[in-house]
């Protein structure tokens, strides 16, 4: 069991005022069999008022709106985990993941990689999945600002590189070829810099995290923020506003152990 | 009805200066063209409505049932009744309205049945749309007009009054609204549909809004009138689609939504009329479903009949079309408003070639029905009357209990080769007469 203190930093300058500014941020860790939320502190600014939600995956949100006019918006979140000892979810697998989205939908590149597999005729699914995800780190390479929350996997393999999201999408894509249900996870993991991104595969009743931008399954460093199908159903923060302005937005994570 | 003919052309010049248009978008233009009126109407006797009553009455009653299971228990799925990819894979299925339960059960309020008459008089049902069917302001207005011009016609006839279409909705509203006022939420004047959506906000005396006009504080829905005054949204019978409706919980880059307003509705603090998420039951591929969702959620044989149709998905199905393909006409279920429907003896050898390998590789994504040959109705055309092709759509309302208006939108081809009947693809209208005896 590990203790992990967390911190997300958003911080966006406009070069305008903006006003009627909505947004939905994604950051609450939840409680699950291999974490526990010890503390947790948001703090938003400015803001006209704040509420919390949960989507169709089960996902906790907060939603507000910063209704004034600005030109600084900031979200500082910050709270401890405790991570192990249990390294998978329970809960129900679910038909969903079964089924590929237009993000995860193999193409050539995926049909191809996946007919070359080498897949153990026997294993569980597990040891499947972690097949596919080391012949995956055979083929894709991580290479920042080739693409972005609208990248398919197809597209991540068909031009042979991407950065966690695609690994993670690629993963679940193949996965779901081979019928294991399989889904996206966002989330953060001990270090300084960005969100990660892995999958969960079903696995023996029940949702076994792999990160194949690392090549491992997933551990005590590892703090779950949301699931969904694909990047799209987890995006971690949306805003909207009225105003014409650019934005220059900032985003800092940090996990320590403690 | 000779006298509502010969009005025909000032009949449709009212429509005109009445602005009933509707728009239409090619590559990237934006056109707008009056929706031609044809004043023969289509007569349904007394005793054939009764019957299209009860049968719609059922299938949308089934269909409200499909679609609060399927977002929380889904019973259909895991009693074997549906194959889960026709329900996780359509593209009408929203994640984010899992586990929420439509107010008071409803989540189909107005519901837009497209039903052809085939020669030997059977009626199939050939759609649901149960998302944000338009139409019925065609009928309703032309009969104001029709009635105005030839008051006779309407004297010596029993034909059933449709001019109450406004209360029907308007009781749907007020049923399902938890405490604020009606607004009518449009994509704007560049909508397809603009004209309907003004027109039932003036005759339901509700507020005519863009998504810009609504805000979120503090989980209520407010507009804000035109003294300034902040005013709380009730209900929302709302014109734009459900990917559009939110940019924080559907479609980030949408600009004609409303931030936050499906957190209000989860929160139970307005209605949204027809519920999110309805895309799933309308769906071309469910549409094979319904008649076993009727024994399925009502324990009832269904009343109407389905055109007959075939999954690709199936083998035997499949071997169907392979087999009479010549005869079929295939519909892509992603598709809308006549788009995406080929029919098989159209093709050249080539397209067949590739409409084949398409279907091979892509099962889910098409649906198979015999071409029915449907009757023709009589229009006119520079003063002759010709026959054309022609379909209903029927109106079915569901509040405290479950309506079906009494009149709907007859569409017609004005192309007598085409079968298709789309206003987006040049069609014309004509009222719907139901007789009361």
């Amino acid at each position: 069991m590990s203790e992990l203190a967390f911190e997300y930093r958003m911080r966006s300058e406009f070069d305008r005022e903006i006003f009627a500014h909505a947004f939905r941020l994604m950051l609450l860790p939840p409680d699950t069999e291999r974490q526990k939320v010890l503390s947790l502190d948001v703090d938003i600014s400015p803001k006209s008022w704040v509420s919390q939600g949960r989507d169709g995956f089960g996902n906790g949100y907060v939603y507000g709106t910063a209704a004034e006019g600005h030109r600084t918006f900031t979200a500082h979140i910050r709270g401890r985990v405790l991570t192990g000892p249990g390294e998978a979810e329970r809960g129900a697998g679910s038909e969903i993941y079964f089924i590929q989205t237009p993000a995860t939908a193999p193409g050539p590149c995926a049909v191809r990689l996946y007919h070359d597999l080498d897949l153990p005729r026997t294993g569980d699914a597990l040891t499947r999945a972690e097949h596919m995800m080391a012949a995956l780190r055979r083929v894709l390479r991580y290479v920042p600002g080739v693409t972005d929350t609208t990248s398919s996997s197809e597209a991540a393999l068909k031009q042979r590189s991407g950065v966690c999201q695609d690994f993670t999408q690629a993963l679940v894509t193949l996965c779901r070829m081979d019928g294991i249900p399989a889904r996206y996870v966002a989330g953060m993991v001990v270090g300084e810099g960005q969100t990660h991104a892995w999958a969960e595969v079903w696995s023996g009743g029940r949702w076994v995290g792999l990160d194949p931008t690392w090549g491992r399954r997933v551990n005590g460093d590892y703090i779950k923020l949301c699931h969904g199908r694909d990047c799209r159903d987890c995006l971690l923060n949306r805003g909207t506003y009225a105003g014409r302005a650019c934005e220059n937005q900032i985003i800092t994570v940090s996990v320590k152990k403690v | 009805m000779h006298d509502i003919c010969k009005e025909a052309d000032a009949i449709n010049e009212q429509l005109a200066r009445y602005g009933v248009k509707f728009g239409i978008y090619k590559n990237g233009e934006f056109r707008e063209q009056l929706f031609p009126f044809d004043a023969i109407p289509r007569v349904i006797g007394a005793e054939e409505f009764e019957y299209l009553e009860k049968g719609l009455k059922q299938r949308v009653t089934a269909l409200n049932c499909f679609l609060q299971d399927i977002y929380t228990d889904k019973r259909i799925v895991k009693d074997g009744i549906i194959p889960p990819e026709f329900v996780y894979a359509s593209s009408g299925y929203l994640p984010p309205c899992e586990g929420v339960r439509a107010p008071k059960g409803v989540a189909s309020h107005i519901s837009g049945i497209d039903l052809v008459q085939a020669k030997d008089g059977a009626w199939y049902i050939l759609e649901d749309n149960l998302r944000v069917p338009s139409g019925a302001s065609y009928p309703l207005i032309a009969r104001g007009l029709c009635r105005r011009a030839s008051p006779e016609t309407f004297r010596e006839r029993k034909i059933v009054d449709n001019r109450d279409y406004a209360q029907l909705l308007r009781r749907t509203m007020d049923h399902v609204n938890v405490g604020g006022d009606n607004v009518i939420l449009t994509p704007g004047r560049y909508n397809a549909a603009f004209f309907e959506h003004s027109y039932l906000a003036e005759l339901t005396d509700s507020v005519l809004v863009t998504g810009s006009d609504l805000f979120v504080e503090n989980d209520f829905l407010y507009y804000t009138d035109m003294g300034g005054q902040k005013c709380r949204v009730g209900a929302v019978y709302r014109r734009i689609s459900d990917e559009y409706l939110d940019p924080m919980s559907f479609l980030p880059e949408s600009v004609i939504g409303v931030p936050h307003i499906f957190d209000v509705y989860k929160k139970g603090n307005v209605a949204i009329i027809n519920a999110p998420g309805n895309g799933v039951a309308d769906d071309k591929g469910i549409y094979y479903f319904v008649p076993k969702m009727v024994k399925y959620y009502l324990g009832e044989e269904c009343i109407t009949h389905n055109a007959p149709t075939y999954l690709p998905y199936y083998p035997e199905d499949m071997k169907y079309v392979l087999d009479k393909f010549d005869e079929i006409v295939i519909k892509d279920v992603a598709e809308a408003g006549g788009y995406g429907v080929v029919f098989g003896n159209k093709l050249t050898k080539a397209q067949k070639a590739d409409m084949l390998a398409l279907i091979k590789a892509q099962p889910r994504r098409f649906i198979a029905q015999d071409v029915i040959d449907f009757i023709d109705i009589d229009i006119m055309e520079n003063g002759e009357r010709v026959p054309r092709k022609a379909d209903l759509r029927a109106f079915v309302l569901t509040g405290e209990d479950v309506t079906v208006w009494k009149s709907g939108l007859t569409r017609f081809s004005r192309d007598p080769d085409s079968f298709i009947v789309n206003s987006s693809q040049g069609g014309g209208f004509k009222d719907t007469w139901v007789l009361s005896r």
